[in-house]
């Protein structure tokens, strides 16, 4: 029988190792990973029903009893594979600061206020066209200790599954027209700009509710080598 | 052009703040105590100077004992386990031995557990899997680890075998006075 040993496909990811993102230096892994065709075990992905999601899970301006500080939004898009196929009945995490850039964690010593009404957690499932939605509040950006004057863009972080596990992913959704992005480790890790344009969501009108919240649309295309064939 | 790729969505690192968003069932495990076959898989995540990382999160995936996934696997098996690790960098999850799968050319593999790791510092995940250290006959024939030559990369991959049917898997993002880097795993084609 052949091995099973493959060829790496282009990545479109950071490497593990950014000068600029001074973590990275004693975590990313600096060995050559083993480059496999993945086996039966990640080519399967878990599967969570809808026994998971609670009625206010994508709603994160609904989890308590008041309404949150700050710019309702909107985040809506599709969840595809790398052949356009909609990845339906996935589960979708995010997590994000609030309207003063502050994360309700402990160790997040930033001196902006928490929002007793805002946590700042949700999850959804992909419906049958691999759409999700979120209403959320818009967070601010954040100082971070990186480098003096550092500060991270306004982001949401983003949890996604596909239909293999070996398309698990998690990153940083953008906001457009962000002044803070060019000096930004993190994101310019990601050196090819046509990529990184990739977590840049867009306004869109048609997500809007008038007097209410602004719309973002944002897809996400899961990569991995095995996505579904296309039907024939 | 209807079959043209669209643009993947690249990684961002986890960062150090994930906790109240992924912890919803970072406890949940496996099978339940006193399950007739459980292990437990536990261990710690190191950085290159050797330190504990307190803020990776661990997600693990396999097969139930007779070799299925969901949705065709019997009962309410999920398959998936998530833990974050804790102030000493540990982690701990109770699971059985998963049956018997193939690998991508048709032969059957050892036991086996997929783990993905993340952490604050990582800008992508770090794929691995487990192996367990009690199934030598089949761990000599699997053809994943034949394929690493490294004696020392190669024993990253397995679990050693404790008492009570605990199994310990650390993890080592790089080299250090603890031993070497775990052997990452990239799927190509």
């Amino acid at each position: 029988m052949g091995s099973i040993l493959g060829q790496p496909l282009e990545s479109v990811d950071p490497p593990y190792h950014f000068p600029g993102y001074q973590s990275t230096g004693l975590r990313g892994p600096n060995r050559n990973p083993l480059i496999i065709r993945p086996g039966d075990t990640e080519l399967h992905a878990p599967v969570f029903g809808e026994s998971r999601i609670g009625p206010n899970d994508n709603d994160l301006t609904a989890q308590h009893q008041g309404q949150p500080i700050g710019e309702k939004i909107i985040v809506s898009g599709r969840l595809l594979d790398s052949r356009g196929k909609p990845i339906a009945n996935q589960l979708i995490e995010i997590w994000q600061a609030n309207s003063a850039g502050r994360y309700a964690h402990k160790l997040d010593d930033h001196d902006a206020p928490l929002d007793p009404n805002f946590t700042g957690g949700g999850r959804t499932l992909t419906d049958s066209n691999g759409v999700y939605r979120f209403t959320t509040i818009k967070p601010a950006a954040y100082p971070w200790g990186n480098h003096p004057n550092a500060w991270r863009p306004a982001h949401i972080h983003f949890s996604l599954f596909g239909t293999a596990f070996d398309q698990r992913l998690i990153t940083q959704m953008y906001f457009p027209g962000d002044p803070t992005m060019d000096s930004d480790p993190i994101a310019n890790s990601i050196r090819d700009k046509k990529v990184l344009a990739r977590l840049i969501s867009d306004f869109d009108w048609d997500l809007t509710i008038s007097g209410i919240a602004l719309g973002y649309r944002w897809d996400i295309v899961l990569g991995g080598p095995n996505p579904t064939p296309e039907a024939k | 052009m209807s079959n043209s790729e669209l643009k993947v969505t690249p990684s961002q690192t986890i960062g150090p703040f994930f906790r109240f968003g992924m912890d919803w069932i970072a406890t949940e495990q496996l099978v339940e105590e006193g399950h007739p076959n459980a292990i437990v898989v536990h261990g710690v995540v190191y950085d290159g100077g050797g330190n504990p990382v307190p803020d990776a999160m661990i997600e693990v995936f396999q097969a139930d004992e007779n070799g299925k996934f969901p949705p065709e696997c019997a009962g309410s098996w999920s398959g998936f386990a998530r833990r974050l690790t804790d102030d000493n960098g540990g982690y701990e999850i109770r699971t059985i031995k998963p049956g018997a799968v193939v690998a991508a050319n048709g032969e059957l593999q050892a036991p086996h557990i997929a783990v993905v790791v993340f952490a604050r510092g990582l800008l992508k995940p770090a794929f691995s899997r487990i192996y367990f250290s009690d199934e030598a006959e089949a761990n000599s024939k699997d053809p994943l680890l034949n394929v690493i030559d490294d004696p020392k990369a190669k024993n990253t991959l397995i679990a050693v075998s404790e008492s009570g049917g605990k199994y310990r898997f650390d993890v080592r993002l790089q080299d250090s006075d603890l031993g070497p880097e775990t052997q990452f795993i990239q799927f190509g084609v």
